[in-house]
């Protein structure tokens, strides 16, 4: 188990929690973008559409929390918009994968 | 996606190894690894990985050895009963996550490690004038006795954006409060949060005024 497994498995958690849930989008965001290597954890955020599917995917979530140090921020729409969340703390979006080619970690 | 404990604290030791404090690291036992150091001297520390830190989690990880100087559990969402970081204070030993313990791994004493955040609150605390006990129920509640004012449980969140989420969330983990600390000096709280909090009947507070809702039954 290494750091590498770790994008591909939020990947394919968020996949398969979309298709319970609509219209939500994944970015990783703080250290682990930075220095992997060195990061004691790894900061998610995830922006649903209501205050009802935030509660589902922090549910869903439970497995992927205990085996990684995931730290979790779940924002609707209108906190996401408020704060402007994504764009201050330089996101990157790893679902839907933008373009849909696929996720580096050294790709900015 | 489940890994073992010696998975886990092998992840753990990779991570560590990569320290440039850290000369060498040895797995002892399925939950605890010596941490060699090039200027201190090593250590040994414990290592679980599970939702919540209860005695019955860390009480054998803790029998192995009496020098274990610090318990770390792996998952950042996860939290620590009361009588759990009891246990480890009577055993002598910090508690935290894997950020506490690579900070630790800076400190000559690991011992005595105490993540600031807790550290800077406790002592806030301690000083306030109506302020006559302090009981730890989780990591992140306390329950404040006052001097002629009924006692106050509140739960010390740590964002920079304070979500509804994060405040239903505590409230599932923790239990009942009666206020949220916002303990990032640049945090907020998003509208939602506020409306989730007013839900509960329990105030957002930000450092200072804390302090000044302490004066107050209400």
């Amino acid at each position: 188990v290494n750091d590498g497994e770790i994008i591909p498995a939020i990947a394919e958690t968020a996949a398969r929690i979309s298709t319970r849930v609509d219209d939500t989008a994944w970015y990783l965001f703080g250290s682990f973008l930075r220095n992997p290597r060195a990061s004691a954890d790894i900061d998610l955020l995830v922006v649903c559409a209501s205050d009802i599917d935030a509660a589902l995917v922090r549910m869903e979530l439970r497995d992927l929390c205990t085996a990684w140090p995931l730290h979790i921020t779940i924002m609707t729409k209108d906190e996401a918009s408020e704060t402007d969340f994504a764009k201050s703390e330089g996101c990157r979006q790893i679902y839907p994968s933008p373009g849909g080619t696929g996720v580096s970690l050294n790709k900015r | 996606m489940a890994r073992s404990p010696e998975q886990t604290t092998q992840w753990v030791a990779e991570k560590i190894a990569k320290m440039k404090e850290v000369e060498d690291i040895k797995l002892t036992d399925p939950h605890t690894l010596k941490v060699v150091r090039k200027t201190y001297d090593p250590f040994v520390a414990g290592v679980v990985s599970v939702e919540k830190v209860t005695r019955s989690v860390i009480r054998p990880v803790l029998a192995t050895s009496r020098t274990i100087e610090i318990v770390a559990n792996v998952p950042a969402e996860s939290f620590w009963t009361g009588a759990a970081i009891e246990l480890a204070r009577e055993h002598g030993s910090a508690f935290g996550g894997l950020r506490d313990l690579m900070s630790a791994v800076g400190k000559e004493n690991v011992r005595s490690y105490i993540r600031r955040e807790y550290e800077f609150v406790e002592r806030g605390l301690r000083q306030h004038s109506k302020v006559s006990g302090l009981d730890r129920k989780y990591d992140r509640v306390y329950l404040v006795h006052r001097d002629g004012l009924p006692s106050l449980r509140f739960v010390m969140l740590d964002a920079y954006e304070l979500t509804g989420d994060h405040i239903r969330s505590a409230r599932d983990r923790y239990g009942h409060f009666d206020a949220v600390l916002l303990n990032n000096p640049n945090g907020r709280a998003t509208s939602s949060a506020e409306d989730v909090a007013d839900s509960m009947g329990v105030g957002v507070f930000k450092w200072g005024n804390f302090l000044s809702r302490l004066n107050r039954c209400e």
